[in-house]
């Protein structure tokens, strides 16, 4: 059986990791979840993720912090950015990221984005 | 009495100051007594040599004495006269040389005897003769006597001659020393030449004088008195000799002259001329001509006293003259001094009226009527220019002058009787005049002048680019160049000044005199750009005030704005704050409800799901409640406060946008009360968002807005402090007064209404109230108590505000 392709979640709202990990494991994901910058560190060099979603807001190293951080040693494992508001796509920063999700209920986009991201990365 | 007594008193007689016709009388009687005469006649030869004059006689009909001249060369006496020698004949009449003298009787019979008078110097002055009736015989012992009388004779004419020539001295001496007294007593100096020459002519007997006087390194007649010289070339050439050489050079004849070789007279002419030296400075040069003779017609020379006297003379003249130059020099220095004087008042009053002016337009008015009026610098007409940096040209900004002679009449007749102490409030209240509305203006309007380049003329390129000032009267090859001046003023005679601030040309002032033809003098250049100097430093603060004033008053425009845009954008970023805090449960509760919708859930997974949107309903709830709290993680230092200070800081500090907008403060602070218990920064803040609503609420009102604040002891609240803060906004609909302090409530066009709900928040952390006082259709006081007292157990006194996150 083919490995699972494996999702980390970075968020510090127990209900959001709660939510899309649940999703995404719907959707044939293997998930892990991380609470925080640093929490996210020791999870990639454990889990080792094919593709990470990461929630600005952070109490901390918000989450831009954090990809600026990551993007000095993996310039390969893809970065879906998710915030509450659009607000963030101004910030050249965000550009180090593969792309750029607006938080919303319907988890519908999240997918479909994190998809696309893997194929263009070369995951099936 | 011996012929030796009466020789001796002979000699005497000549000894005694006698005139001298008196002393010959005496003589000629005392020689016919000693020597037993009939006839005792004296003859005086003249000083030209040719008649010999009867002066005395005894035994002749007294009258005839005067009256008798001897032809010259005929008869005894000529002979004598001649010869030099005593001559004796014992029968005249057989002599063929004899010549009766007349009214002697003619007595063939008679006797003779004759002596030459010969003074010391061998000079012939006359003859002595004498004659017997009737052979009475003249013996050689007779002729020696007569010869010796006529040694004692020549002794006494001598010394009458020279009693005459000392009383004449004398008479010219005083002569002169009243010449010189009225010389000195003026100090015109044609008077001063007149005298010279009337005591010239008059006392040293010269028929002309001419006095030179040197004037910017030429000789110029300045006084010629008598009839003309006999030899005028002759004239020139010594006056000039005698000032190069500067001594008196004297020619006693021009006839037998060598110095100026081809000068010739027919007559005999004599001329004297002296330098006139001021302090070893030639000044000038006098020149006398021609001694006249008690003979008309005919002169001589003059003699080396006259010269003498001729030369103290002009020595006096010459102090006169130079005395009286440098009084005529003061007088116009003290008369320069006043107009200088009057220049400078004239020119401090322009400034003041210039200065008092603040709007261009009114500025170059003012300067034009100061450039044009009687009282000022009286031109008749003037055109000032500007030079637009832009286009590069030289733009006639405002002429000033009438159309015609009528109208300039009328005009200049109107400010001339004003006394100048009023010319500057006459200047800054003249309204553009009817002149001002003159063809003149519009011609002077419509000149735009190119400064450089090859439409350029020649007399605005050098004003504008030399910085030259100009007086132009009708030079031709400067004219053609700027024919469009010249066509607009219709006039080839004016001056320009260009109007200069640090070292550039801004523009230029032009006037002329075109209908009273008054010339342009240095004097009137002069002061034209000593006023252009002042009128250009008023042009250029004008500008800088206008320029100053427009960008002040975007600064005032850019400061409301900002204050506005301040004060959204901290609400924007509450606003967002907020936003993103619900965002987060909404996700939550949004996302695990569509779980439950979709999935088939274990009752597990359900009621974890459930729990979880349960959860996070609460803690919207909770935030909607926190959502007041606006600010966050704030203290509050309560410490005691002066509340008028807090007033008047924040009146001070938004005075702009008070003034800006149209708004009217009346503050009554009351100085009896005590400070309040208060976090100044919250307070000031409450003060700040009511003042900017009541501006808020008063904008776009009609008639008058009106910000009042009062402070004062609360009444009937011992220990409080009450602040109001009226508008005249036209109060609140009633409708929506009780939702005056909700949340984001607003009757406003801008803003969300957070800052009423704000200061309300913060006066009761302070324990204070904060009430409204509606009165629709006039306006809303808000009415803030706040305590003296700090108040115990005041939880606000440390902890934050608001609920933090």
């Amino acid at each position: 059986m083919e490995p699972k392709t494996k999702v980390l979640v970075v968020d510090d709202e127990e209900h959001i990791r709660l939510l899309y990990s649940e999703e995404l494991k719907d959707e044939g994901y293997e998930v892990d979840t991380a609470k925080d910058a640093r929490d996210a560190t020791k999870k990639i060099d454990e889990f080792k993720p094919d593709i990470i979603t990461l929630d600005i807001r952070m109490p901390g190293i918000d989450g831009i912090e954090f990809l600026r951080k990551f993007r000095e040693k993996n310039k390969t494992t893809p970065v879906i950015l998710c915030t509450a508001y659009s607000d963030y796509k101004q910030d050249f920063r965000v550009w180090a990221s593969e792309a750029y999700v607006v938080k919303s209920a319907d988890l519908a986009p999240l997918k479909k984005t994190i998809k696309e991201v893997l194929e263009k990365a070369g995951h099936h | 009495m011996t012929a030796e007594d009466n020789i001796l008193l002979i000699g005497k007689i000549s000894r005694k100051r006698l005139d001298l016709g008196t002393m010959l009388n005496q003589v000629t009687r005392k020689a016919q007594e000693e020597l037993n005469a009939d006839v005792c006649a004296l003859f005086m030869l003249d000083e030209q040599g040719q008649i010999l004059a009867l002066k005395s006689a005894t035994g002749l009909n007294i009258s005839a004495v005067n009256a008798i001249r001897l032809p010259k060369d005929r008869g005894v006496c000529w002979k004598i006269a001649r010869e030099r020698r005593t001559i004796a004949l014992a029968v005249a009449s057989q002599d063929p040389e004899f010549y009766y003298v007349p009214e002697s009787g003619e007595d063939t019979s008679a006797s003779m005897a004759g002596a030459p008078i010969i003074d010391e110097d061998g000079e012939l002055l006359g003859v002595l003769y004498i004659q017997r009736r009737n052979g009475g015989g003249v013996v050689e012992v007779d002729a020696r006597a007569l010869e010796r009388i006529a040694g004692e004779v020549a002794g006494a004419i001598r010394a009458a001659r020279d009693f005459e020539r000392q009383v004449e001295k004398a008479r010219v001496l005083s002569e002169l020393n009243s010449t010189a007294r009225l010389i000195n007593a003026t100090n015109n100096p044609e008077l001063i030449l007149s005298h010279t020459g009337d005591c010239i002519r008059n006392l040293l007997g010269a028929r002309a004088c001419s006095i030179w006087l040197v004037e910017g390194g030429h000789m110029v007649v300045k006084s010629s008195t008598g009839p003309a010289m006999e030899a005028p070339e002759a004239v020139v050439l010594l006056a000039e000799k005698a000032l190069k050489n500067r001594e008196t050079t004297n020619i006693p004849d021009i006839r037998t002259q060598t110095e100026f070789p081809g000068l010739t007279s027919a007559a005999r002419s004599s001329m004297v001329a002296t330098p006139m030296i001021f302090e070893n400075m030639p000044i000038g040069v006098a020149v006398m001509a021609d001694r006249k003779t008690p003979q008309p017609n005919y002169f001589t020379t003059f003699s080396g006293e006259e010269i003498r006297f001729f030369m103290d003379l002009i020595q006096t003249t010459t102090q006169a003259l130079v005395r009286a130059r440098t009084h005529m020099m003061l007088e116009q220095a003290l008369e320069e001094n006043k107009r200088n004087m009057r220049e400078l008042s004239i020119l401090f009053q322009l400034s003041m009226a210039m200065q008092r002016t603040i709007s261009l337009d009114d500025l170059l008015r003012v300067i034009l009527s100061c450039v044009t009026v009687g009282t000022g610098l009286g031109f008749n007409r003037a055109i000032l220019f500007l030079i637009n940096e832009n286009t590069g040209l030289m733009q006639g900004m405002i002429g000033m002058g009438p159309d015609s002679a009528e109208d300039a009449g009328r005009i200049w007749s109107q400010p001339e009787s004003r006394p100048s102490e009023e010319l500057v409030n006459w200047l800054l209240a003249r309204k553009p005049a009817k002149e001002s509305l003159s063809r003149f203006d519009a011609a002077a309007r419509s000149l735009k002048l190119p400064i450089t380049g090859p439409g350029s003329g020649a007399i605005i390129r050098a004003v504008a680019v030399e910085k030259k000032a100009m007086l132009i009267s009708g030079r031709q090859d400067i004219i053609d160049s700027d024919r469009e001046l010249i066509h607009a003023l219709g006039c080839e005679h004016f001056a320009i000044v260009p109007l200069i601030v640090k070292d550039n040309v801004q523009g230029a002032i032009l006037v002329d005199n075109l209908f009273d033809k008054k010339p342009i003098t240095p004097r009137d250049m002069r002061l034209l750009a000593r006023f252009s100097a002042p009128a250009a430093w008023a042009i250029e603060n004008v500008r800088l005030m206008e320029r100053l004033s427009s960008v002040s008053k975007e600064l005032i425009r850019l400061e409301t704005q900002m204050a506005r845009v301040e004060r959204m954008s901290t609400l924007g970023e509450v606003a967002a704050e907020m936003a993103h805090e619900i965002k987060t449960p909404l996700v939550s509760i949004g996302g695990f409800a569509r779980r439950l919708h979709n999935n088939n859930l274990t009752r597990e997974e359900s009621k974890k799901y459930l729990d979880i949107i349960i959860d996070e309903v609460e803690r919207l709830e909770k935030m909607l409640r926190n959502a007041l709290d606006i600010s966050k993680g704030v203290s509050m230092h309560i410490v005691s406060a002066d509340l008028n200070g807090i007033v008047e800081e924040a009146i001070n500090f938004y005075w702009r946008i008070i003034n800006e907008n149209g708004v009217e403060t009346v503050l009554s602070l009351s100085r009896d009360i005590e400070n309040v218990s208060i976090d100044p920064v919250w307070i000031r803040q409450v003060v700040i968002n009511i003042i900017l609503n009541a501006i808020e609420a008063m904008s776009g009102l009609e008639g008058k807005r009106t910000l009042t604040v009062v402070t004062q002891n609360a009444p009937r609240r011992p220990g409080w402090v009450r602040l109001s803060i009226s508008d005249t906004g036209g109060g609140i609909h009633n409708m929506n007064l009780d939702d005056v302090f909700e949340p984001f409530f607003t009757t406003k066009t801008h803003g969300t209404g957070i800052g009423l709900t704000l200061a309300k928040k913060i006066v009761r952390m302070h324990h204070g109230d904060l009430e409204i006082d509606n009165k629709p259709g006039v306006g809303v006081t808000f009415v803030i108590d706040l305590p003296c007292q700090m108040i115990p157990g005041s939880p606000e006194s440390t902890s934050a505000i608001g609920a933090g996150r």
